[in-house]
């Protein structure tokens, strides 16, 4: 097979690294059941490697169904990973392989690793106040409930909610606050990482550059790194330092934000770019559409050699047969396609 | 003068509930043309999706039209008031479908699951014009083929769970022509798809308007996809147009307070990555404790006490659009020229 090349393979490089993800496989099979037919593996992250730096923003952008939630379940062990390494640093720690530890050994990095959910209507338990809902982790790790009182309230206002309102349900408060208790709920452990799975998606216009502004503030008081999941490229573009593009479990393409946008490598990168909407109608017509045809190929049938070959206009013989190497290139990024080089795609106008 | 097609007059769309009557569309304008595409933009709880349900007399229980005109201009002159037709009468069951065409937002809600596509769209046709069931067929298959379904014949047969969002969203506009209607309107078409399907779904809508000769309706709260199709703007917040013209206009010179703040609080690609993006303070109100006067002026950085929250004004001139506030009002522009001179400052 041929391997993807881990990204960090030099210790010196781990230095300011907090994950070091390698070649990470999160499969799924369904069970087989009498009188049908064994029905194909699932192979929703399928050989990534992925670096992130301690202190930032890392995006996973990538359309639907191309493993970026997985990867972030992966992470945190919600998903069983099937192999790889998931190396974590926790502060002031040493290395550790969270992919390999036992349910004992994982719970002290529980506290470290947490996660923001989509959608604030579905991740709040309706008969939970708003205090047993932020503080469930505290409690399930044996605080005391004046501390956790304290702490709650601590935490409510630097998410700019009253903490008058932490015997309060769910119900009582928009869309906007819910996320608000959410993310307060992640936050309130004094994570490490925070996995925020499409945080903003279900947010209107106005609350959600609220919440951006408030995940960014957050991010630099308490030294946060997020892993920050999302289809929205113009929040990526916003939010993030460095971007992961996913096709269909495979990790295409890697670097820089501001690198990736302008100098896109991957055909795929380059579509998705391509794609999004314009900002204002004085630009209609001057942007260049490459519209991607087909759809998003099944993870359980992916097509052989490059996933991407059916939809890529640049796909010779090479990228039928042969799954393309994670190759590094000069920026820090990498890309798997076999004709990167020779390609001179187009980015975000600068 | 552009050829009006549909013209909504202070339409008011009110659900009385156990605790007090929630004013869901609460004095509306609105004036479409032919051949243009009008985007209708705000939160959710604007009342976008209860206007377009209100045109078609699709209202829920137990919201009713409260008052208002909703005119349609027939091809040959004529004019209906359609909020005054029965919701279950034939004259309003010929334009449901047959003169404004509806597609929504999540395909697979608005489909049967347990009939073909090809069935669906036939269905329509035969429902609304004289027509073999043969000739539908062969209808079908070619609209099906234009809106870019591959192998149009065979996947007549198929159900909606074996297409993708995408591929529904293209079925679902495939429906929508079948009766060659002078409307099409469009509940967040693109909200459920990736990116790549909405540049492709948004690039079909513009090619079957232009070949058809249709009006669009477009419902968002993308202004992204604003930009890449309006020709009319439309901006509304609880239930009242704030600002009405057209688009070039709407980005390079918003005039409502609103429409600024909106514009602002998006994450441009233009602008420098990281930057702190303008908020809009507060929330939107609940619809039962609506601020007095401007519905806006609770969180309006430009409000005037008097006169924001004493009354609110109809749609003024504001030079490039007509907007919903004092600043226009020759009346009272002149309470604003402090602020304005500290800004130019």
């Amino acid at each position: 097979m041929t391997a993807q090349m881990p990204i960090a393979a030099d210790p010196a490089t781990r230095d300011n690294l907090c994950l070091d993800i390698r070649d990470l496989k999160v499969h799924f099979t369904p069970r087989k059941r009498f009188g049908h037919k064994q029905q194909n593996t699932v192979k929703a992250v399928d050989g990534v490697s992925l670096a992130v730096p301690d202190g930032e923003t890392l995006a996973v952008v990538g359309e639907s169904g191309c493993g970026k939630s997985t990867l972030g379940r992966a992470i945190l062990r919600v998903n069983e990973p099937t192999a790889g390494e998931i190396n974590y640093r926790p502060r002031g720690g040493d290395w550790v392989d969270l992919a390999t530890l036992g349910n004992d050994a994982l719970a002290q990095y529980r506290l470290d690793l947490r996660m923001i959910f989509q959608d604030p209507f579905t991740s709040l338990n309706p008969r939970q106040t708003v205090l047993d809902a932020i503080g469930q982790p505290l409690f399930a790790h044996g605080v005391n409930r004046r501390e956790v009182r304290d702490r709650v309230a601590d935490i409510m206002g630097k998410v700019g909610l009253r903490p008058e309102y932490m015997s309060r349900y769910p119900h009582a408060f928009s869309g906007g606050e819910r996320q608000r208790i959410v993310i307060a709920r992640a936050l309130v452990v004094r994570p490490h990482v925070v996995v925020a799975d499409e945080a903003v998606a279900a947010l209107d216009v106005s609350v959600r550059a609220q919440t951006l502004n408030l995940l960014q503030d957050l991010q630099d008081e308490l030294k946060l790194t997020y892993l920050f999941i999302s289809h929205d490229l113009s929040v990526v573009r916003h939010i993030s330092s460095h971007v992961a593009v996913m096709y269909v479990g495979r990790l295409i393409e890697y670097g820089p934000t501001e690198t990736v946008f302008r100098q896109p490598l991957h055909p795929y990168t380059s579509a998705l770019l391509s794609a999004i909407p314009i900002s204002s109608p004085d630009l209609r017509g001057k942007v260049l559409r490459q519209p991607l045809s087909g759809e998003v190929a099944d993870p359980a049938n992916p097509p052989p050699g490059c996933h991407f070959h059916p939809r890529c206009p640049f796909a010779t013989e090479v990228c039928r047969t042969q799954t393309p190497a994670t190759t590094p290139v000069p920026g820090g990024g990498t890309v798997a396609c076999h004709h990167w080089a020779e390609l001179s795609l187009k980015g975000m106008p600068s | 003068m552009p050829d009006v097609l549909l013209e909504v007059r202070n339409l008011s769309v009110h659900f009385p509930t156990r605790s007090g009557v929630v004013k869901a569309v609460d004095g509306l304008d609105l004036t479409l043309y032919r051949n243009k595409t009008m985007c209708v933009v705000g939160e959710s709880g604007s009342g976008k999706s209860m206007t377009a349900s209100a045109i078609l007399q699709l209202l829920k229980k137990p919201g009713r039209i409260a008052g208002g005109e909703i005119l349609f201009h027939h091809k040959n002159g004529r004019v209906v008031d359609l909020a005054k037709l029965k919701a279950n009468s034939e004259e309003m069951r010929q334009i449901r479908g047959g003169h404004i065409a509806m597609i929504f937002q999540e395909p697979m809600t608005s489909m049967s699951p347990v009939h073909t596509i090809g069935d669906q769209v036939s269905e329509m046709i035969l429902l609304h014009e004289k027509v073999s069931k043969a000739e539908a067929k062969a209808r079908t298959i070619r609209l099906f083929g234009r809106v870019g379904i591959p192998d149009p014949e065979a996947r007549y047969d198929i159900y909606p769970f074996m297409l993708s969002g995408g591929m529904r969203q293209r079925v679902m506009i495939a429906m929508a022509l079948s009766c060659n209607p002078e409307l099409l309107i469009a509940d967040e078409p693109t909200t459920a798809l990736d990116v790549t399907m909405q540049a492709n779904v948004l690039g079909l809508m513009q090619e079957v308007q232009k070949e058809f000769g249709i009006s669009i309706m477009l419902i968002t709260h993308d202004f992204g996809v604003v930009a890449e199709v309006a020709d009319d703007v439309s901006v509304m917040y609880l239930g009242r147009t704030v600002e009405q013209g057209e688009v070039h206009d709407i980005f390079r010179a918003p005039k409502h307070p609103y429409t600024r703040a909106l514009l602002n609080s998006i994450p441009k690609l233009d602008a420098i990555p990281g930057h702190r993006l303008t908020q809009i303070e507060g929330m939107v109100p609940s619809p039962f404790n609506r601020p007095s006067g401007c519905p806006f002026q609770s969180r309006c950085p430009d409000r005037i006490a008097d006169p924001c929250a004493r009354e609110c004004p109809e749609l003024l001139d504001a030079g490039t659009s007509r907007a919903r506030c004092y600043q226009y009002d020759p009346a009272y522009a002149a309470l604003w020229q402090p602020a304005l001179a500290e800004v130019a400052k």
